[in-house]
């Protein structure tokens, strides 16, 4: 088994902190795994990417890059990035994505038009298997997300123990916000 | 010990773990976490080698240069582009040798995630004729950059170690000691002309053949080695080669096809002509998987045209791969599949709109006041924004090109700013030309255009925006960081002493966060003639923010806001942004995100910005 989950959104939004707890909770338990940040321009409002890559043969040779078509998860934090990144979806995977865009000062000036979740869900829609909204409604957010994320992850198990282990800030707060994803209610 | 660490990260381990003695570096996306690595290991341990980030990347490479040829164990470390600025002295030393292990490490971007130009740094190794190793993983970095010392040292010669972002930034386990093994060596330098110097035609045209001998008993080294792996099947009519990160994808991919050949390289150059003989000779097609230039390919198409071989070469140079970017799997899978007349190319993805996140400087960023103060000065002084050419530079600064400033014309390469605003300026326009340059930039390669425009008269206004740091690329410290901030008991050097030195016409300091003020110094310099420096100076707001706290924040009146968006047209702060309130829209301010720098203050007319507490 090869699985790969690509994570997305901008600069400030926590992608780096929950695609290193994936990496850190695979590693744990025993997949070989690839992990990859696109940070370039994050602290500046930039689009953000995390490329993780898993396998249960640890021998299995793999490259680090989810190409189009290649992710079976897409967590999106920011509404633009997440259908930036369609392309990436496999056929039949499971999209989970914040109710949430950042609005880049020259879009409020130009009167840009951003996507809101209507369009996510068009554009995703017609290949996607689980397409699954989450509103921010908890803080912090990409701990919120990551729990909501967690209920459609086969590998999620002992998730937690990773997050008590390596949380190293606010862990309490953390961990409350993530409990509230995993008990979110979708209508998936 | 296991550890999850990138690519980056490894080449520090396996430098420490081959004991390096001295390294020197530049930051540059995606090379600096290397340098910063080893650092940060220095700062936690006694016994550690000397590590420094220098003024630019021909300064690191001199600085190693140095210590190599004290039969030390050297490292050089920068972007593709600090290799350009490194040449002159790369392709000098790479004549004359090396007696200790001297490694170069270069990092490429395909795809160009980091911005400047997809260059293929593999052609170096060919220009300057250097052996290369192109490690595709954490633990075959991690293991070959201690094979490049000791092939250094074997051959004679530095050995350039090149990455691509995939593999500097890209993380995995790697079970390691994580230590530095130092080697009791006593500096030695035997004193050689012949071989140190290139005055006269002699000694240059003998170091020329001794690099090419140098060059030539690599080729013995690889073969005995386990860098290149040759899998050759009889009777395969396919044989797929491919380099470093590519290595990897193949193995994903080839377990799917039967009967192919692979070559998979680690030790790109020279090529392994050798080996490729009888491969060339045995098979009807080879595939070429290497991304940027058709370096590999065009080697082994020659090697076939030359050896009367009608094997077929796939690559880029007969379209079955694209010239240009990244590969992803997709372009594997689908140049495998067109090879071997097998498997598919997969599915087409899904098309969606592309929207675009604007960058900008960060809230509280000082260069937000300076770009703003020169927008409200181009108007003061009476001329028209769309008149007054701008130069930018490499660095932060440079976001000034983007809303809604909209400053920066130009951008060219580090310190290239001020030589360009020359040009400009004698080509005849009649409006002020400018040059904005950060003060690492300027550090780096500013001084020697400022110099220019001295001696021979020139008619420009260069703003220096100093934040005490090198920012973009991960706060590293330069020459004018604050003194009590230098570690290890470090200097700092008096850009505006240096500047005065020089002898420009005008000079003066502002305050980017002080908008009159700077207003007023910048549109007098505006109508100036000559040589004017203006050095904007505040500390960078992300570092400054770890020493200490920015005291109450702005925050808006959402009565009197009328919504002009004149703050955030001004200032085009990340932490200003609409909400609804009542019936109307008005502006608001992130208390999360406020730095308290005050310049949306200066920008409202109708009273609502006000600071709390
Ligand atoms: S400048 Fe003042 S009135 Fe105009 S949008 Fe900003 S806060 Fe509101
Ligand atoms: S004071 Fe205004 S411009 Fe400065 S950081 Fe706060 S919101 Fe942004």
């Amino acid at each position: 088994m090869l699985k790969s989950v690509f994570l997305t959104g901008v600069g400030g939004q926590g992608v780096v902190t929950i695609a290193n707890l994936l990496s850190a909770h695979l590693q744990d338990s025993g997949y070989k795994v690839t992990l990859i940040h696109a940070t370039g321009m994050a602290q500046r409002g930039g689009r953000v990417t995390s490329e993780i890559r898993y396998s249960d043969d640890r021998d299995r040779p793999f490259g680090p890059r989810i190409s189009s078509g290649g992710a079976d998860y897409i967590i999106g934090m920011d509404m633009a990035e997440t259908v930036n990144s369609a392309s990436f979806l496999k056929a039949g995977g499971t999209l989970v994505f914040q109710n949430y865009t950042l609005l880049p000062s020259t879009a409020v000036l130009n009167k840009e038009s951003f996507p809101d979740a209507e369009e996510v869900k068009r554009v995703f829609a017609p290949f996607t298997g689980n397409l699954v909204e989450v509103e921010p409604s908890v803080r912090p957010v990409n701990m919120f997300v990551l729990g909501v994320f967690a209920r459609y992850w086969p590998e999620a198990e002992r998730l937690e123990e990773t997050l008590s282990k390596k949380l190293t800030k606010r862990v309490e707060e953390n961990l409350t916000a993530f409990h509230r994803g995993r008990d979110y209610r979708t209508e998936a | 010990m296991k550890r999850i660490v990138s690519g980056n990260q490894a080449l520090a381990y396996g430098a420490l773990a081959a004991g390096v003695d001295l390294v020197a570096g530049y930051p540059g996306t995606p090379s600096t976490e290397a340098l910063t690595e080893i650092i940060r290991f220095s700062s936690e341990n006694e016994n550690a080698p000397w590590v420094e980030w220098s003024t630019n990347e021909k300064v690191a490479f001199d600085v190693a240069t140095g210590a190599a040829w004290s039969g030390k164990r050297a490292l050089a470390t920068m972007k593709m582009s600090g290799l350009n600025v490194a040449l002159d002295s790369v392709m000098s030393v790479a004549y004359s040798g090396t007696t200790g292990g001297f490694v170069l490490y270069v990092a490429d971007d395909p795809g160009a995630e980091a911005g400047m130009p997809e260059q293929d740094s593999r052609l170096c190794a060919d220009l300057a004729g250097l052996p290369m190793l192109e490690p595709g993983n954490v633990l075959e970095t991690y293991e070959l950059t201690q094979k490049a010392f000791e092939l250094s040292e074997k051959v004679g010669a530095p050995v350039l170690l090149r990455l691509v972002t995939s593999v500097s930034h890209g993380e995995a386990e790697l079970e390691a000691d994580f230590a530095y093994h130092l080697r009791e060596t006593t500096p030695y330098h035997n004193r050689d002309i012949t071989r140190y110097t290139k005055a006269g035609s002699k000694i240059c045209v003998d170091q020329h053949a001794d690099l090419l001998k140098r060059l030539d008993s690599c080729e013995e080294i690889y073969e005995s080695s386990s860098w290149n792996r040759f899998e050759i099947l009889s009777g395969a009519a396919l044989c797929v080669v491919s380099s470093g990160v590519m290595n990897e994808y193949v193995g994903e991919l080839l377990p799917a096809y039967s009967h192919v050949s692979s070559v998979r390289l680690t030790a790109t150059w020279p090529v392994e002509k050798k080996r490729f003989l009888p491969l060339l000779r045995d098979h009807e097609s080879l595939l070429i998987l290497e991304e940027l230039e058709p370096v590999l390919e065009k080697a082994l198409r020659s090697q076939a045209q030359a050896e009367g071989l009608p094997v077929k070469i796939l690559g880029k140079m007969d379209g079955t791969l694209p010239r240009t970017g990244r590969y992803g799997l997709k372009d594997i899978r689908s140049a495998l599949a067109a090879a071997s007349g097998t498997g598919d190319a997969g599915p087409a993805p899904a098309s969606a709109t592309a929207y675009r996140h604007t960058i900008t400087f960060c809230s509280g960023c000082p260069h937000r006041g300076t770009y703003m103060a020169l927008n409200r000065a181009i108007k003061k002084a009476g001329f028209k924004k769309k008149d007054v050419l701008v130069t930018g530079d490499i660095g932060c600064t440079i976001l000034g090109m983007n809303g809604p400033f909209d400053s920066c014309w130009t951008e060219v390469s580090m310190g290239s700013s001020i030589g360009l605003a020359q040009g400009f300026a004698r080509s005849g326009f009649d409006t002020p030309v400018v040059a904005t340059i950060g003060d690492s930039t300027f550090f780096h390669a500013g001084l020697p255009p400022l110099i220019n425009a001295v001696q021979q008269r020139a008619d420009i206004l260069v703003i220096i925006l100093d934040n005490g740091w090198t920012s973009m690329t991960g706060f590293q410290v330069n020459p004018g960081t604050e003194e009590s901030l230098q570690p290890g008991g470090r200097r700092r050097v008096s850009m505006d002493a240096l500047i005065q030195a020089v002898g420009v016409d005008y000079f003066e300091v502002i305050k980017p966060f002080d908008q009159d003020a700077a207003v007023e110094a910048l549109a007098g310099a505006l109508r100036m003639k000559g040589v004017r420096v203006l050095v904007s100076r505040e500390e960078c707001a992300l570092t400054r923010e770890r020493r200490k706290s920015f005291g109450p924040g702005y925050s808006i009146d959402q009565e009197k806001c009328t919504f002009c968006k004149m703050c955030l047209r001004e200032s085009g702060c990340t932490a200003l942004s609409p909400v609804q309130y009542g019936e109307k829209t008005v502006m608001s301010i992130d208390p999360d995100l406020c730095r308290s720098c005050g310049l949306c203050f200066t920008c409202c007319k109708f009273g609502a910005i006000s600071r709390e507490g």
